[in-house]
């Protein structure tokens, strides 16, 4: 249980736009551990969506060194990092990214098709299935995303964000642009998938829904405080 | 009206924000349409409008042509004698001229200029409509046999050689021992009927009993010269093919009874066919024309579809501006009017360009294509070239305003505003831009793959040997200014000139020859098996020459020896043959060693050896025989190497030999040898520069396509990313789809290359070959073009960190 499986130290993260110098992180230490779930959330600006890209290998962090399951991923070529988020990291955005021109199966299947290890047609199939049955999103199969509701979105980009077996997933406001309804109910799907044992690290500005993670988080100037913890830390 | 000046005003400001795209748009467009308003006036000119000479439907040529047991030997070849009696006893003509062409020294000119002159009865000027700048031209008691030494000169050379002087009517123009009243200059805008030869404009014209024509060459009844032409307007009433009857049946009579002397003449009979003016004076022109208009049309073409894409994508830039107005209310019409009077502004700026450029090709078309393309001299900025430009930069602007109204959803505008705006709103549907690509690859193929086709068909008659050794060796020929000498002084100031010569350090050989042997079809004569009339006869090529002709040229003998220089001197019976006549002669035992007759002369001629082949440029293995004896004053200098001697040079040693002995031909064999191929040479750049044109604007254009549809793709390439597709994952999958629209543009240039290539051979039976590696070299270069295109917009997307691309 308590295996760690993310460990960031003195992460900081400075953007240069005209001259101009942001400190988005300025030294953050964060550690993950196997079956957490985690909520990180502070004012507009503080650097949630930073954190979270430089957590999911989108970004790189200015300085500092980052592991996940004891692997050095601080400074990773493009091409390296793109094969650690096919095999280890889930993402679910706020905007959902659905890709229009993909069915939603295709849309899934994305995360296989970009692995390393080499499904068959067949193990795809059943893996697509799986999630899309988890998500109560079965009968959708062959749609394409446009066509569906935001919270049915939301779904697919939950059982797509499923469906490699992530080692962490990474979850950034996924109610923001959905209403309270389909926002409960979007929360009670991470709930479960937590109660089952996925890591899971929830960017949220929405008290009720941070309240709902095990150990809760607050950044405020780029730096990160633990507010609450329901894990007994070793 | 003030609102029309306000738009122009800011659609002026708007462009003057993009530099880049204004430059890109009016460069391709002025380029290309400059290019197509150049053809389309030269074709227009070639193929409709009409020769400018009164009556010019009614104008002919009586062409002669020789006939050996039916198969034609010769055409456009007159004989002296008949010619002359078919313009005295004209039944067919209203009006007939007869003319002979020649080239003359003018040895009261500074420089004594050597110039175009046309020996010509008066005819010819009403018949062409000639108007006169100054004076008169010929009158009807100048015509034949009145020996009247008047002449009437051109404008150019009024100007050029006369300094237009105003009382150029005073003036004579000598010519060896007569001297020409000049009695009139022809107007600036006079041009030409060119019935000799392409690009050959006479420069004086004097009347026909003048011409060079000796005595014994005048009363001849069977030889042929192709200098000599017969022209007229047919009657009214008289059709082709009686007028040709009447004016071949009299000829043949003449020529069968004068060949009748001799054995060669056995079996050979002539013909008389009109030709039209235009038939002569246009040739084969159009096939050239047709072809660089195709060319320069499908390059339009590819213009457009880059110019449209450009527009299209200034206008998808736009969309949050335009969605705006529509909201508020505005019209299709409204929205789209800043992007029309741009498209006005620029497709006018480029337009004016065009006919600059127009303008200028039509100045280098004269210079370098003269001779290869007919009535050159006729293209100029006039009227209906403005017209033409007009309706088709209006044209040009409609069809751009068509497909910018109608591939912009004014619909879809609305939705932008409240859609997020990802991925959705204004934009060059997936469709279009298949279409740009498919378009642009499918024309640039079949230009380039016809360019190269050309290209290398020229490329091999550039490089194939010659044969013969061109470098260090000059040919001259002298003029004795009317002196006559008899055979005995000609022979000793021959030997005292090739002293003269071999003395200069320059000099290390000299050949007494009349031609270099890149000269053909000039003498053409007859070679018998024996004097029967069955017996097997060839027409080669004649050169005189001496024993060291073979030496200096450097041309290899396959059988039997060189001449010596005592059957030079005594001109014996001895003849030298190329293997092409051999080979005609292919009896048992081979011709070596065996005698021959030659033009029909009672005593035989021993072959006593035979000669490779020469490569003349496109000119198929002639048959020749070299016939050793001391010519005129013809001869071929060999230099030693890094030497050379003017003319100036020449002329100071021959003067001191007799002092009216001048240089009249000059040319080094390099040079003249090169001219023979600049029309491949001229080919083979612009199949280049065109082939380069258009890879330059297929690129461009496909780039600009595929530049905006990659980056149309960020996002959704973003997402692939951040779920883990690695760079080169993307790659591969933007590259395949993007090679798809390249591919299908590919096999529909292949398939237009298939049909044009069936309509060309056999409904046209035109002698072509469809050129593989032209096509492999097209599809490389599609290719690699079409790679680069869509690497370089790739290329900065697979850098991003996912992130970047997710915003
Ligand atoms: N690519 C970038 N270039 C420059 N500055 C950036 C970039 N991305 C983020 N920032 C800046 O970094 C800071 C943190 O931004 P971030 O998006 O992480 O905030 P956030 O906590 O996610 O805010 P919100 O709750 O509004 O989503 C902000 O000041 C932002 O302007
Ligand atoms: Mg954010």
């Amino acid at each position: 249980m308590n295996n760690i499986k993310i460990k960031m130290k003195n992460i900081t993260k400075v953007f240069e736009i005209d001259n101009m110098e942001t400190h988005a992180l300025r030294g953050l230490d964060l550690t993950i551990y196997d079956g957490d779930y985690i909520s990180i959330s502070g004012p507009s600006g503080c650097g949630k969506s930073t954190l979270l890209s430089i957590l999911g290998l989108l970004d790189m962090p200015s300085s500092g060194t980052y592991h996940i399951e004891g692997d050095d991923v601080s400074q990773l070529s493009l091409a390296q990092s793109a094969r650690i988020r096919a095999n280890k990291i889930g993402f679910i955005f706020q905007q959902f990214n659905l890709i229009d021109e993909l069915t939603v199966f295709e849309n899934i299947a994305l995360p296989l098709r970009y692995s390393e290890k080499q499904y068959s047609e067949s193990e795809i199939k059943q893996k697509v299935k799986k999630c899309l049955d988890s998500v109560e999103m079965s009968h959708r199969t062959n749609h394409y995303p446009h066509l569906l509701s935001g919270g049915q979105q939301q779904r697919i980009a939950i059982a797509r964000s499923l469906v490699a077996d992530p080692a962490i997933l990474l979850v950034d406001e996924p109610t923001g642009n959905l209403d309270s309804k389909n926002g409960d109910a979007i929360m009670d799907m991470l709930e479960n998938l937590n109660n089952q044992g996925t890591t899971i690290c929830l960017v949220t500005h929405d008290p009720r829904y941070a309240d709902r993670a095990k150990s809760q988080y607050h950044l405020l100037d780029g730096r990160i405080e633990m507010v609450k913890s329901m894990l007994e830390a070793v | 009206m003030s609102h029309l000046v306000k738009d122009f005003r800011a659609a002026l400001y708007s462009l003057s924000k993009r530099p880049g795209f204004v430059a890109v748009v009016i460069l391709t467009l002025s380029l290309t349409l400059g290019a197509f308003i150049t053809m389309s006036a030269l074709n227009y000119t070639l193929l409709l409008k009409p020769l400018p000479y009164p009556e010019q439907e009614k104008l002919f040529i009586a062409q002669g042509e020789r006939f050996y047991e039916g198969k034609q030997l010769a055409s456009g070849i007159h004989s002296y004698a008949g010619t002359v009696e078919l313009y005295k006893k004209n039944q067919v003509f209203s009006e007939t001229a007869m003319l002979h062409y020649e080239e003359q020294l003018i040895s009261n000119l500074p420089g004594q200029p050597k110039l175009y002159t046309t020996f010509t009865t008066p005819e010819i000027f009403s018949l062409s409509g000639a108007k006169m700048a100054q004076g008169r031209y010929f009158d009807s008691t100048e015509g034949l046999d009145t020996y009247k030494p008047v002449a009437v000169i051109t404008y150019d050379i009024w100007q050029q050689k006369y300094a237009g002087a105003a009382d150029i009517l005073d003036k004579k123009v000598q010519i060896s021992k007569v001297s020409y009243t000049i009695v009139g200059v022809l107007a600036e805008n006079f041009i030409e009927p060119l019935l000799f030869m392409p690009g050959r404009e006479t420069q004086i014209w004097l009347p026909f009993d003048y011409n060079y024509v000796d005595e014994e060459g005048r009363e001849n009844g069977t030889n042929g010269s192709s200098n000599l032409k017969l022209a007229g307007k047919l009657k009214v009433g008289m059709r082709e093919n009686e007028a040709n009857q009447y004016l071949t049946n009299p000829m043949n009579d003449r020529f069968v009874e004068a060949a009748r002397a001799f054995p060669g003449g056995k079996g050979v009979t002539v013909a008389i066919t009109l030709r039209t003016f235009e038939d002569i004076i246009i040739g084969d022109s159009p096939t050239t024309s047709l072809m660089l208009f195709g060319g320069v049309f499908a390059l339009l073409l590819i213009a457009c579809a880059n110019i449209s894409n450009l527009f299209l994508s200034r206008a998808a830039e736009k969309q949050r501006q335009y969605a705006i107005q529509a909201t508020l209310g505005a019209q299709k019409f409204h929205i789209f009017r800043s992007i029309f009077i741009e498209l006005f502004i620029l497709i006018f700026v480029s337009s004016v360009l065009a006919l600059v450029f127009a303008h200028l090709s039509f100045a280098l078309l004269q210079q370098y294509a003269e001779g290869h393309l007919a009535r050159l001299n006729e293209l100029s900025l006039n009227a209906p070239i403005l017209f033409f430009t007009a309706l088709v930069s209006l044209l040009l602007t409609s069809v751009f305003a068509a497909i910018i109204s109608h591939l912009i959803d004014y619909k879809s505008l609305i939705s932008i505003l409240r859609s997020s705006g990802k991925g959705s709103g204004l934009q060059i549907s997936r469709s279009t831009r298949q279409i740009l690509i498919i378009s642009q690859v499918a024309l640039a193929g079949i230009l380039l793959s016809v360019n190269f086709t050309l290209l290398k068909g020229s490329m091999e008659v550039i490089n194939h040997p010659a044969g013969f050794n061109t470098e260090n060796i000059i040919r001259i020929g002298l003029d004795a200014s009317g002196q006559n000498f008899n055979r005995e002084e000609r022979i000793a100031y021959i030997e005292t000139i090739k002293d003269k010569l071999l003395q200069m350090p320059e000099v290390n050989m000299v050949s007494n020859t009349i031609y270099p042997p890149l000269v053909v079809n000039s003498w053409t004569s007859s070679l018998a098996e024996d004097l029967s009339a069955s017996g097997k006869q060839v027409l080669p090529n004649v050169n005189l020459v001496d024993e060291h002709y073979l030496t200096l040229f450097d041309i290899p003998l396959i059988a039997g020896r060189n001449f010596k220089p005592e059957e030079i001197r005594d001109s014996q019976k001895v003849i030298i043959i190329n293997e092409t006549v051999a080979k005609q002669f292919a009896t048992s035992g081979g011709i070596l060693g065996r005698n021959l007759y030659w033009e029909g002369g009672e005593d035989p001629y021993k072959v006593i050896g035979i000669i490779k082949d020469v490569n003349i440029p496109r000119v198929d293995m002639v048959p020749q025989m070299l016939a050793g004896r001391t010519t005129g004053f013809n001869f071929m200098i060999g230099l030693n190497d890094n030497h050379n001697v003017s003319k100036i040079q020449l002329n100071s040693i021959f003067r001191q030999i007799n002092r009216n002995l001048r240089v009249s031909i000059y040319a080094t064999v390099d040079e003249s040898y090169k001219k023979l191929l600049l029309r491949d040479i001229s080919i083979a750049v612009i199949t280049i520069a065109l082939s380069l044109l258009t890879l330059l604007l297929a690129g461009l254009g496909i780039y600009g396509v595929l530049s905006y549809s990659i980056n149309l793709r960020t996002y959704e390439l973003g997402v692939r990313m951040a779920l883990g597709g690695s760079p080169n994952l993307i790659s591969k999958l933007v590259l395949t789809d993007s090679a798809k629209p390249v591919a299908y543009g590919w096999a529909i240039s292949i398939m237009i290359l298939i049909a044009l290539y069936m309509y060309l051979t056999q409904k046209m039976n035109y002698d072509i070959s469809i050129e593989v590696s032209a096509l492999v070299v097209t599809f490389i270069l599609i290719s690699l073009t079409s790679f680069i295109a869509c690497f370089i917009p790739l290329r900065k997307i697979v850098r991003l960190q996912p992130i970047n691309a997710l915003k």
